[in-house]
């Protein structure tokens, strides 16, 4: 698999992961989004429960109106909530059975509780029926013994029992269902933060909803209590209603804490909500100031008065006034509750829709990262793949460019660099086949022809022999002397002395060769010592020409101690060979540490080599200027191929009249790779 | 050279074995000529200048100058370059006669102004057929009097 195609398919592996993260959060989103769908339901259906219970309530308190008053109307009444509860029965059952279809939470549940609150209304209904029976038939102490016996107990124990187990139901399911949102928006952690607010707002809309209906469900309870005195005359209830009264006060505090909790998270100021709840407390109010004043009647044994504060006052107080004011109060905090809600959906929906830009925007930046970055390495890797093949196909002009400066940027650079030395080798390499070709060949001609010569001579003498030509007669044709003195003694010199020198050739070949196949055995050598037992061997020329010799501090360097005797010898034997006679002569040695290398220097002020000269130095056989020294021109190669193979270089500058300094360099010894020789 | 035999050929050579060779080779082609033989590129151009070791002396004019290419101190493309670059000597006809027949250097020859270039053939039958009608040829070139 190619390098592109594995940065492909990890792309691919990305955008997978992200593409399953920006499910995740649209799932999430869904999720919250279809349970805060359900909250409004039921709510609405949690409201529908309590206005039933504060039927039942009224139903109780208009029923105990007619035993006292025994008035038409309260009979009227007392029907007209029968029929009224029935009607809310049957659209709280069709609302939880639309419920159980959108399949909420704990909805069948609540479908069956509602029969069984049903059926149990029908036994309160055919109870009240009986009590309303026996009351007409004038059996008064019997329907309040039935009432008591019978149609309390099914009201108080089994119909509110059952009322209250429901909304604990319908306020689980709630709880259920904001720990899912919850839940969810934790995976989401952006969307969470956005939301919580909403969440805790929504969440705490829902407590003062619930604290209210604890108001509206104890004022019921403690008025039954009083209702129930005032038709029985049992002092019991009056104790009651004194308990529930200390229960309402409660309950009021629990609504304040919860109203005080909204203002700090700045859900509601002031006035809103608090001034309905405030005409709740005031109504109440109004309703214990009637109760004392009826009670005081009565203690007076102004029954008949007492009565009509009752008829007059506190039926309206109660009904009329503090449980309207609370149903208000309910029906203002379940809108709350639904804006709050429909507040929450958005802020997660909206939240949600960030995550998702957010994604697409980490997406499209590896994406710009991938073509940017990797994709100009992949850029490179091709051009340096392309390129040293073309490299390796033999042509060595071509050098790879990439466009960046990083690894990839060296990696190319080192291999021009290796691609420069490689086509230098080469073409020394051409230039010494040259040469030598060249120098080989020089004394073949002379052989082959003096060789030829030597046939031309012999044919001469033989011709001469046979014509008996007297000796030296000939004209155009040499005399015999000659050719036996002169041309062929010179003939066989010309060839003995080629035949010498290609065997001079070929053994300074030989050692050239040698030089470049020797295994070397690099060592910490100190140059300062080997120098100067070099100059000793040279000590009686240096003497003879008056050599002023400094050796500056050499510092050690790793080296094979054969081949670096072989490089200083020649330089030094150089230096002191081509000194200018007649000049007293200066010889410098020098170096210079570099970080990656020793650059070592040897001065002379000898007589120089000619700039046309200059590349010709280390040429194999090549003897420049006055050939009035005598050498092979062997040495300055051997010393080149000697500071090659230690992977140093060497290089000379030079003034004909001043001298020329000759350096080479040697490698530091690298403690990682242990190498600095190379072949 | 039947009207040119007072033309001096100036050989310059650093294998004497060769120098006598071309020598002989000119001379069976009935070369009359004198023929003064120089080991190095130095020499050459100090002969014709009159400088250094020749100096002093008085040498005749017109020259034909035979160049080796492979010579010590000077080489040939050393020496051709000072003759044509003169103005006292670059009229001077310039026969190149070396072992190379590599084309680059071919070429750089005629680029620096030599007249003619031979390659040493390595069989000595060409040598000498080439030298000899290198003589031929000389019979009748024509050689720019002194200026």
């Amino acid at each position: 698999m190619s390098i592109k195609g594995k940065l492909i398919a990890g792309l691919s592996i990305i955008t997978m992961i992200l593409t399953l993260l920006a499910a995740v959060v649209i799932w999430n989103t869904a999720k919250i989004h279809r349970q805060l769908k359900l909250f409004s339901p039921t709510i609405d259906y949690l409201h529908d429960i309590r206005r039933m219970r504060s039927d039942f309530y009224k139903q109780g308190h208009a029923l105990a109106y007619f035993l006292i008053f025994r008035k038409e109307g309260n009979k009227a009444d007392l029907n007209k909530f029968s029929a009224e509860i029935k009607e809310y029965l049957k659209k709280t059952e069709r609302k939880a059975k639309t419920r159980v279809g959108r399949g909420a939470r704990g909805a069948e549940k609540a479908v069956n509780k509602l029969e069984e609150i049903g059926k149990i209304y029908n036994e309160f209904l055919n109870s009240v029926d009986s009590v309303l029976r026996l009351d007409g038939s004038g059996k008064r102490e019997e329907a309040v013994l039935l009432i008591k016996k019978e149609a309390d107990l099914l009201m108080d124990d089994v119909l509110l029992r059952k009322i209250d187990g429901a909304i604990i139901d319908e306020v689980e399911n709630l709880d259920a269902m904001y720990h899912e949102v919850f839940m969810r928006l934790g995976l989401m952690p952006w969307v969470y933060e956005k939301s919580f607010d909403r969440t805790a707002i929504a969440e705490t809309a829902l407590h003062y909803f619930l604290s209210v209906d604890r108001v509206d469900l104890i004022v019921n309870r403690q008025m039954k209590k009083l209702m129930d005195y005032l038709v029985t005359g049992n002092s019991g209830n009056m104790t009651m209603f004194e308990e529930y009264g200390v229960d309402v006060k409660k309950a009021f505090e629990e609504v304040d804490g919860i109203a005080q909790v909204q203002r700090e998270l700045a859900f509601k100021d002031e006035k809103s909500g608090q001034t309905s709840m405030r005409a709740v407390k005031q109504r109440y109010a109004e309703v214990l100031e009637s109760v004392e004043k009826i009670l005081a009647l009565r203690k007076r044994g102004k029954a008949e008065e007492a009565f009509g504060l009752m008829e007059r006052d506190l039926k309206f107080l109660i009904g009329g006034a503090l449980l309207t004011t609370i149903d208000g109060v309910m029906y203002e905090s379940k809108e709350e509750i639904a804006d709050a809600h429909r507040a929450l959906l958005q802020a997660t929906i909206s939240a949600g829709l960030q995550g998702l830009i957010v994604l697409a925007l980490v997406l499209a930046g590896i994406f710009i990262v991938f073509f940017r970055l990797i994709g100009g390495m992949v850029v490179s890797l091709v051009r340096l793949k392309e390129g040293t093949e073309i490299i390796g196909r033999g042509d060595l002009d071509h050098r790879i460019a990439t466009p960046f400066k990083d690894e990839l940027g060296e990696l190319a650079s080192s291999f021009n660099k290796m691609t420069d030395a490689v086509k230098e080798s080469n073409e020394e390499l051409k230039h010494f086949a040259y040469i030598v070709s060249h120098d080989l060949r020089a004394p073949l001609v002379n052989i082959k022809g003096f060789a030829a010569e030597l046939r031309r001579s012999l044919e001469e003498i033989g011709s001469q022999v046979n014509s008996g030509a007297p000796r030296g007669e000939a004209t155009d044709e040499k005399g015999l002397d000659s050719i036996l003195r002169r041309d062929v003694p010179e003939a066989l010199g010309f060839i003995d002395s080629s035949v010498t020198r290609m065997d001079g050739l070929i053994t300074a070949i030989l050692k050239l060769s040698r030089i470049g196949r020797r295994e070397l055995t690099p060592e910490p050598l100190d140059p300062e010592g080997l120098v100067r037992s070099l100059l000793k061997t040279l000590a009686h020329q240096l003497e003879e020409r008056k050599v002023a010799v400094t050796v500056g501090p050499l510092p050690r360097i790793v080296a094979d101690k054969t081949a670096l005797e072989q490089i200083m010898g020649n330089l030094l034997d150089n230096a002191v060979k081509y000194l200018e006679p007649g000049r007293e002569g200066i010889l410098e040695i020098t170096a210079e540490q570099g970080p990656a290398e020793t650059t070592f220097h040897i001065r002379d002020n000898g007589r120089g080599i000619a700039k046309d000269d200059m590349p010709k130095v280390f040429e194999i056989f090549r003897r420049l200027g006055r050939q009035d020294v005598s050498g092979e021109g062997m040495g300055l190669a051997s010393v080149k191929t000697l500071v090659r193979r230690h992977g140093g270089r060497i290089w000379c500058q030079s003034d004909p009249d001043k001298g020329s300094i000759f350096s080479f360099t040697i490698p530091r010894f690298d403690e990682n790779t242990k190498k600095t020789t190379r072949t | 050279m039947e009207d040119a035999r007072h033309v001096t050929i100036l050989l310059v050579e650093d294998d004497p074995g060769h120098a006598v060779l071309i020598e002989k080779n000119l001379r069976r082609a009935n070369i009359a000529n004198s023929i003064i033989t120089l080991g190095d590129g130095r020499k050459a151009v100090d002969f014709l200048f009159k400088e250094g070791e020749y100096g002093r002396g008085s040498h005749p004019t017109p020259f034909l100058i035979l160049l080796d290419l492979n010579l010590p101190v000077l080489d040939g493309y050393q020496v051709l370059k000072i003759i044509k670059n003169d103005e006292r000597t670059k009229r001077i006809p310039i026969v190149v006669l070396t072992t190379t027949d590599n084309p680059h250097e071919v070429a750089r020859c005629y680029e620096l102004g030599c007249n003619v270039y031979i390659t040493k053939p390595v069989e000595y039958a060409q040598f000498s057929d080439a030298i000899r009608t290198l003589g031929l040829f000389f019979s009748i070139v024509k050689v720019p009097e002194k200026e």
